[in-house]
């Protein structure tokens, strides 16, 4: 079983990325477990939501609390007390930035400027980019176990809005993904 | 005992209409529209049918009252509009504009009337105004013979000859008055008392005399018989018959306060005149219209009130001096209205080049020797020859009525009655009115919804409010069918007995099981049904 | 066909797919998703039914029980507060009979004001008449609503299909939609003996003397009594058309379990996970899993019972001054019935508190250590 966790703030479309990335997983022939972190969304606020996958139908229902792998919206959130501790040490983390972050010894990191992809792509405003399907492109290529044609997939049968702008941030990202080394 | 506690017996035994205190019914009120109309309309009627998007129903409707729907469509005053409940809620109905398009639609589409074959009567009608048209058109669909008998070339009186274009055209006047003297003789520039009498008319079996007021009546002050001081009316007539009447750059007072001194003032406007109307009270004892007042005063006429003419003095170039007393109100009139009383040493002077006296009109009474007033009001007819008098019906504006077009239309057409009973020697009863018209406060507003008030549409002069069919079926949707059924389905819905019943055009309560509570009768959104206390069987 | 979808999605395909004809619902978190899908699905002609419109929980409710009487089909949802609003006519609902199918998405009651899950609002309405089911998965939850129609219908008494607020109601997961050909060989249309008709004018529930009532109520009783055997039956005729097996309670390792736990809802999933776990590391640890807690599947439970096995409920409600339901429910029956093992108290979760493997293992220590209170509550993750 594989455990993802999410990382956002409200408006950024977290929930429905760990929606959309179940759905990618489930044609990819996985069983599934998508959810929010149960609480009331608020704009800006953090939002975190889980995602299981699986060979086997999954009967663990509580939330995740020791992630294999994080997509990370908000770079900031990488300073709350409560992040680190949420992951596995050797945690593989996507995070939606145009340069290098300090202080992520041990986790295995990978980076997309998924707000420049979004506003390029035009989804969402400056103020506020729908970052997350340049997200998912990006993780698809450094997830290993995902193809990306059920990626495209998903995002088109859960974003039925705007869908080839979402379908262009996902290949563009797919391709961008950067890793510093 | 079966599984669910329900019985096992039809409750239909239950006769709980025993129990009833009160029985829900009719209570017989008219809309305001209905009840308002002069001309006797069935305005809730035929608005139901336009909701229903049944033009040529409501046209027939519409025309069973009044012959002339085009015509009053514009020139009638409206009263039905005036007291609309809507008024109490967000806006009255443009009920006129809705009568207008569908008195168009008829004119546009060529209606004619399905005449009956005629039998052997034969009546003649004297004046082709609105009573003689009404009387005419109705006595024809009668079965009835009838000859017409006009002073003037074309048909209409008043509606030709007095109502000035801008707010009649003459051919939608025309086209209407084709329909409505369908198989009727008209004889026109035949006037009564010169081209031919009362007396030779002895071979028809009635006679409908409804030659209107048209004399004007004359100023009685110093100068008022002087050249330049005119009949307002005839002066109307003038410029309705199509001669070239000349009036720019001159100087024009009209006397009164009366439709025709609006209507002299703002046709005197139209054809290049400076206009001064001096009218001896103040606006809100002006006999005119209300909408004709609003409209004068939105011209650039202007309007001296309390103000009468004293005397009128012709200066050497020809032009007129009027000195004019200012006026104040006193005590009420019998009529209600305050009487206008001189306020010494107040007197002025306009100068004009014309005056012309609206201050009334009288019918003409050189139709036939002998013909005078009673002291009531009423003609006295002795002196007309029996054989005559005895078949001879009167209608309209010679009468005292209402001087307006509906009132004549009314009238014409009840003389049609009359007359149509006179010749089948039964007796006429003229049909009452109902005692109550449903108010504002009969209505249950909370099941209308209330409209953004329409944009209303102007015609092409922008003095009357105009209507599209589509735009008239949205007025008539408004319609909240005031005192009157519209099947709504509401008490038959709210029934915690489920007594109350469609029927063809209605519903009705089962007094089997009628409890009295009253719910439909509160419910019912047109004020249609009340309750009536004790019991009926 | 195999899809992803959230639980309170499954809900709206399972309603649908029992051709529902009157709806009616009012929204309140974390049931809203149901309501404004039917809502949605029945506007746009998806879904041949009427959904009326209401300004409360009570009125849904109402309107169920007007439309009921006329003999279709009636489902609503609704949770917590709602589901405590409509309380006096749950009452009316199941003394009239009438086949209601009601989806209850668990959350706690307020006070302090919380939006989060536990099965307080449910099994408060436990004498209200009502069949009660509970959910561990969004499979689950379409499938007991088909089957709570056929249930009701059958027995004339409502059912309410529960399940966990967000742990439920918000997580996608893989579910198989049947094909609507399928469903209608199971569950025909609901044939009513006596229908609200104004042409066959009667009296429903109208005022009954002290000579009656107690026969109705007796009827009502006769009913449960009746309603395990309908239920396995409905089970039993769902297996043999949609090939996925129900039981009132489902057992996993209990034969040889040293450490018998007995949960409902999400948390015996976790439960589920965490005893699969334990046995790989060869602690002989088992699971009743009770589907239902109106009728209590008490028969099933007794099936499963041995010597051997020390007795835990996870309950995650709470009825104050007495302890979790499912536990003092369990304690009453197997009393009744003979048996005076200890079951253990153990109440978990409330307010949507996570319930994790960790908890899990740390019950089992508990009992093996035997530092678990036989007779109290123990409370699980509570920071006194």
């Amino acid at each position: 079983m594989k455990e993802i966790t999410f990382f956002g703030r409200g408006g950024q479309g977290a929930v429905v990325a760990s929606e959309i990335l179940a759905e990618a997983y489930f044609r990819q022939g996985f069983q599934v477990q998508s959810f929010p972190s149960f609480g009331v969304e608020r704009r800006g606020a953090p939002v975190t939501a889980f995602l299981r996958i699986d060979k086997e139908f999954i009967y663990l229902r509580s939330m995740i609390y020791q992630a294999q792998a994080a997509l990370v919206f908000a770079p900031d959130i990488v300073n709350s007390p409560t992040f680190k501790p949420s992951l596995k040490p050797d945690a593989m983390l996507l995070m939606n930035a145009s340069d290098k972050l300090e202080n992520l010894n041990g986790f295995d990191v990978s980076y997309i400027d998924a707000t420049s992809i979004a506003l390029e792509c035009g989804l969402g405003s400056a103020a506020q980019p729908l970052v997350n399907t340049a997200m998912l492109g990006a993780f698809a290529k450094v997830a290993g176990d995902l193809e990306l044609d059920h990626l495209l997939a998903a995002v088109e049968s859960k974003a039925p809005q705007k869908t080839e702008k979402n379908i262009a941030a996902v290949k563009k990202a797919y391709d961008a993904v950067n890793r510093f080394e | 005992m079966p599984e669910l506690p329900v019985s096992l017996a039809r409750m239909s035994w239950n006769k709980t209409g025993s129990w009833r205190s009160s029985t829900p019914g009719h209570r017989g009120k008219l809309p305001p529209c209905n009840f308002n109309c002069p001309a006797g309309e069935n305005i809730r009627g035929y608005l139901d049918l336009m909701k229903k998007d049944q033009i040529a129903e409501a046209f027939e409707l519409l025309t069973q009252k009044n012959p002339l729907p085009a015509v009053c469509g514009r020139v009638c005053y409206h009263p039905c509009q005036t007291d609309c409940n809507r008024h109490s809620f967000d806006t009255e109905l443009q009920i006129r504009a809705v009568e207008m398009l569908i008195g168009d639609w008829g004119v546009q589409n060529k209606l004619r009337v399905r005449l009956p074959e005629t039998g052997a009567k034969k009546v003649a009608v004297i004046g082709a105004g609105p009573a003689g048209l009404a009387a005419a058109h109705y006595l024809r669909r009668d079965g009835v013979n009838v000859v017409m008998y006009d002073e003037n070339h074309h048909p209409g009186g008043i509606l030709h000859y007095g109502i000035p274009t801008y707010r009649l055209d003459k051919e939608i006047l025309q086209a209407e008055l084709k329909r409505v003297l369908d198989g009727v003789d008209f004889k026109a520039n035949m006037r009564l008392g010169s081209d031919f009498d009362l007396g030779t008319l002895n071979h028809f079996d009635a006679v409908f005399l409804a030659t209107g007021a048209h004399v004007s009546k004359s100023m009685r002050i110093d100068g008022g018989d002087l050249a330049g001081v005119e009949s307002g009316l005839d002066f109307l007539k003038r410029v309705n018959s199509g001669q070239k009447v000349r009036l720019d750059n001159k100087q024009v007072v009209v006397i009164g306060g009366g439709n025709t001194a609006c209507d002299v003032a703002r046709t005197a406007y139209r054809l290049g005149a400076g206009v001064t109307v001096a009218y001896r009270r103040t606006e809100n004892e002006m006999p005119a219209f209300a909408e004709e007042v609003e409209q004068l005063k939105a011209e650039p006429i202007e309007l001296e009130f309390l103000v009468a003419p004293a005397r009128i003095q012709q200066e050497t170039d020809g032009r007129l001096k009027v000195i004019c007393h200012r006026m104040e109100l006193g005590e009420p009139d019998p009529d209600g209205r305050r009487r206008p009383m001189v306020i010494d040493g107040t007197d002025f002077t306009m100068t004009a080049d014309v005056v012309f006296a609206a201050i009334g009109e009288d019918p003409d009474l050189d139709i036939a020797p002998g013909l005078t007033y009673a002291s009531d009001g009423t003609l006295d007819l002795s002196q007309i020859d029996q054989r005559i008098r005895d078949k001879l019906f009167l209608g309209g504006d010679i009468l005292p009525n209402p001087r307006t077009v509906p009132h004549a239309v009314a009238s014409g057409r009840v003389a049609a009655e009359e007359i149509a009973a006179f010749l089948k020697g039964v007796p006429y009863e003229r049909p009452e009115k109902p005692a109550e018209m449903a108010g504002p406060e009969d209505i249950n507003f909370s099941y209308f919804a209330r409209i953004n008030i329409a944009k209303r549409a102007a015609s092409s002069d922008g003095t009357e409010g105009v209507l599209d069919e589509a735009g008239a079926i949205d007025e008539a949707n408004r319609c909240m069918s005031c005192g009157v059924c519209f099947e709504c389905d509401t008490c038959y819905d709210f029934c915690p007995d489920l007594a109350i019943v469609r029927t063809p055009g209605g519903y009705q309560a089962n007094l089997d099981y009628c409890k009295g509570c009253g719910i439909c009768a509160r419910e019912c959104p047109s004020g249609t049904l009340g309750m009536q206390g004790g019991q009926v069987a | 066909m195999n899809r992803v979808m959230s639980g309170n999605e499954a809900v709206s395909q399972a309603v649908k797919l029992s051709r529902v004809q009157v709806i009616s619902a009012y929204p309140i978190t974390p049931q809203t998703s149901i309501s404004e899908k039917l809502s949605e699905i029945c506007g746009s002609g998806e879904m041949d039914a009427k959904f009326v419109k209401v300004e409360s929980e009570h009125s849904a409710m109402a309107t169920l029980i007007g439309a009921s009487s006329t003999g279709v089909r009636t489902f609503t949802a609704t949770s917590s507060q709602g589901l405590a609003l409509m309380q006096e006519l749950l009452f009316w609902v199941s003394g009239a009979r009438l086949p209601v199918v009601m989806v209850n998405v668990n959350r706690a009651m307020a006070a302090p004001w919380t939006i989060w899950c536990d099965q307080t609002d449910s099994v408060s309405q436990r004498d209200t008449g009502w069949l009660q089911f509970y959910c561990w998965s969004n499979q689950e939850i379409l499938d007991s609503v088909i089957c709570a129609f056929k249930i009701a219908e059958e027995l004339l008494i409502p059912c309410m299909v529960c399940h966990d607020g967000f742990f439920i109601s918000h997580t996608h997961e893989v579910i198989d939609i049947p094909e609507q050909e399928q469903v209608d060989t199971f569950l025909s249309p609901r044939k009513a003996e006596y229908k609200l008709d104004t042409s066959d004018p009667r009296t429903f529930s109208g005022g009954t003397m002290p000579n009656m009532f107690m026969e109705f109520r007796y009827k009502v009783q006769a009913a449960f009594e009746r309603a395990q055997g309908v239920i396995d039956q409905t089970y039993k005729q769902f297996a043999q058309t949609f090939g996925r097996d129900y039981r009132a309670v489902e057992a996993y390792y209990a034969d040889d379990a040293e450490i018998l736990l007995i949960a409902s809802g999400s948390a015996a999933s976790t439960v589920y996970h965490t005893v699969r776990q334990m046995r790989e590391s060869g602690r002989k640890v088992g699971l009743l899993r009770l589907r239902q807690l109106r009728p209590l599947p008490v028969e099933g439970v007794l099936n499963h019972l041995t010597n051997e096995a020390t007795i835990a409920v996870i309950d995650r409600n709470l009825s104050p001054g007495t302890g979790g339901v499912f536990t003092q429910e369990l304690r009453a029956a197997l009393h009744r019935n003979g048996e005076d093992c200890c079951i253990h108290e153990f109440v978990a979760g409330l307010g949507g508190r996570d319930i994790t493997a960790a908890d899990i293992e740390k019950i089992c220590d508990d009992l093996d250590n035997k530092t678990a209170d036989p007779a109290g509550i123990n409370w699980v993750g509570l920071n006194r």
